[in-house]
């Protein structure tokens, strides 16, 4: 088996009720990439993103995590492998932000171990990776969405996991933000060596952070690979019906510049 | 964030002004019986050699077998109410959910009825059957409740549901009621909210459960935190939510019907408390729970000594206290709904 397998889908398959969302994938993710999932609306990406971590619950064998079906995995021992940052986080509790970032640390405590200095070291060099140190004593209801995100990132840390995975973690944030947030993670995966597994809605930001891309339409993959052989102008045409041109930037990056339909 | 030093003062100064208002109530009452003389007696199992020959006898009896029981039980009720309550918000994601709103003490209430008029409850003794029945009562509507409201449900249908399940169960009980009218005053009674009627026999039974039911659900704490951040979060780090909901909704049925079967339904404890401890010591279970425990604790006994004291030499049920403070504080909360309530 190469080293380099994190994660094979192998004919995964969704459906609710009547409703197929996803049919038949077979895919690689490799490890220590940024991979990006793209798609239009209900495409599906949400739902392999949480089959992938078993929120929700894959066919036999589907999902192997390191070549292991995900089943064989206990629920806590996936949790130290992979991190999680959900679209939505319930604030409406008054966490404070250390006390969320602690969180990250339940996978690796039994029952009736308490916290140890190692579990603050953890949570604080979270913090401090993420920018939000300064935080610390603020509640999770006091922030702004972009310091949320952040925290939430830290918890995830917090976990130290081997995968990163996101749900659309810029959904809700300015452009400076949304920056610094993309930035964050290419950081973790090229300075830390994390996996990162996200669902962007953005085409240019997919193009601009990530290594691989897996663009999805009506829950099949229909174009996998890295950014400029996944996001050309005709398959971007294929999957959302927009026109579009494909422009080189000074810096060599392709950005994608939207026509009209 | 508390250091566990801090938590440690805090806890004590918390014990000592719970013996402190435990001392305090034993002396409010009916018969007329000094402050020094109800600490004496108070503390002569300990130490025997303080009640002298100037106490009479019927003072000890009063004390020691009437009013301390009570006061007892004020504590305990109080205690599992407000961390039931804490429960299940967490597990509902609701602020509003409380074993009274929720229908959980009118299930337990119910069981008790059955229990006493089938003679069941009587079987082997009553210190065990009534708890017995309260409990088989109490899971039947946490199981509807569960169903209804497991997959978090919007706070308007989880109470719509509990409205239906008082309903329900207040017609079911009155229909019970009807066709046994010889236990009518007995049960009625019982299930008016009150304490009058505890006995140590009773709190021999209760006092364990309550405690042990207490101790079992702070060990979920880690497990009720992450699960009010939603589902997902709570499975991404590594929780098994279907389970630990079964397990802590069981557990905060068990401590709700104990304090039903020594008090009947008393209402919006289990609402008020975790609400206003969550402002005091911030939402992490593991301060929240024991906290809650203790203010429901005070709460109770504070809110008994006033229906004791209020119109002597007679008394009012407790639970007109309680709903009186808290049916406010819940339409308060009704209204700040809008905002940010938690």
């Amino acid at each position: 088996m190469s080293d380099s397998r994190l994660i094979s889908l192998e004919g995964l398959n969704w459906s609710y009720g009547e409703h197929e969302i996803l049919r038949s994938i077979t895919q690689e993710i490799s490890k220590g990439c940024f991979t990006s999932i793209l798609g239009p609306n209900g495409s599906g990406k949400t739902t392999m993103l949480r089959l992938m971590m078993r929120i929700l619950d894959p066919d036999r064998n589907a999902v192997r995590l390191q070549g292991k079906d995900i089943h064989e995995y206990r629920r806590k021992d996936l949790a130290r492998r992979i991190g999680s940052v959900p679209q939505q986080t319930d604030t409406s509790y008054p966490y404070s932000v250390y006390e969320m970032v602690m969180m990250g640390r339940y996978p690796h405590k039994r029952r009736l171990e308490s916290l140890n200095w190692r579990d603050h070291e953890v949570v604080r060099s979270s913090l401090k990776t993420t920018d939000v140190c300064h935080l610390r004593r603020h509640g999770i209801h006091e922030i702004s969405g972009g310091e949320l995100q952040r925290v939430v990132i830290a918890r995830a840390l917090a976990q130290e996991p081997e995968i990163l995975a996101l749900d659309e973690p810029t959904s809700h944030l300015d452009p400076h933000h949304q920056l610094a947030i993309l930035g964050l993670l290419r950081r973790l995966v090229t300075e830390q060596g994390i996996s990162i597994i996200c669902v962007l809605h953005d085409l240019n930001s997919a193009m601009r952070f990530s290594d691989q891309v897996m663009l999805l339409n009506h829950g099949r993959i229909v174009h996998a690979g890295t950014p400029e052989a996944a996001l050309t102008a005709d398959h971007i045409h294929e999957v959302y019906g927009i026109n579009v041109k494909i422009q080189t930037l000074d810096d060599g990056t392709p950005y994608i510049i939207i026509l009209g339909s | 964030m508390f250091s566990t030093k801090k938590f440690a003062v805090t806890a004590l100064l918390l014990v000592i002004l719970l013996a402190a208002v435990t001392a305090v109530s034993v002396t409010l009452g009916a018969a007329s019986i000094s402050f020094s003389s109800s600490l004496r007696i108070l503390l002569s199992p300990l130490f025997p050699s303080l009640v002298s020959q100037d106490i009479p006898p019927s003072h000890i009896y009063i004390i020691l077998q009437l009013r301390l029981p009570r006061v007892l039980s004020a504590l305990m009720v109080g205690a599992a109410l407000a961390v039931s309550g804490t429960v299940f918000q967490a597990v509902f994601k609701n602020p509003m959910a409380d074993p009274f709103i929720l229908g959980i003490s009118a299930g337990s209430a119910l069981g008790v009825a059955v229990g006493m008029i089938t003679g069941f409850a009587m079987i082997v003794s009553s210190r065990w059957g009534v708890p017995v029945f309260a409990f088989l009562g109490g899971t039947g509507a946490t199981a509807v409740i569960y169903l209804l409201g497991g997959r978090g449900v919007s706070s308007t249908t989880l109470l719509l549901a509990g409205i239906a399940m008082n309903f329900l169960l207040s017609a079911a009980m009155s229909l019970l009621l009807f066709f046994n009218r010889d236990s009518l005053e007995s049960v009625v009674y019982w299930n008016m909210g009150s304490l009058t009627s505890s006995s140590w026999s009773e709190l021999s039974v209760i006092i364990p459960i309550i405690m042990i039911g207490t101790a079992v659900i702070l060990l979920f704490s880690r497990e009720l935190n992450a699960m009010t951040l939603g589902d997902e979060t709570a499975l991404s780090l590594g929780i098994s939510i279907r389970n630990v909901r079964i397990i802590v909704l069981l557990l905060a049925t068990l401590v709700t019907a104990s304090s039903v079967a020594i008090s009947g339904t008393i209402g919006f404890v289990g609402l008020i408390i975790p609400h206003i401890m969550r402002i005091i010591t911030g939402a992490n279970h593991r301060t929240l729970l024991p906290y809650s425990a203790v203010g429901g604790a005070l709460f109770l006994m504070l809110s008994d000594a006033l229906a004791r004291s209020v119109v002597p030499p007679s008394e009012i049920p407790v639970g007109i206290i309680t709903a009186m403070a808290g049916a406010p504080y819940f339409i308060y909360l009704l209204k700040a709904r809008g905002r940010h309530i938690l």
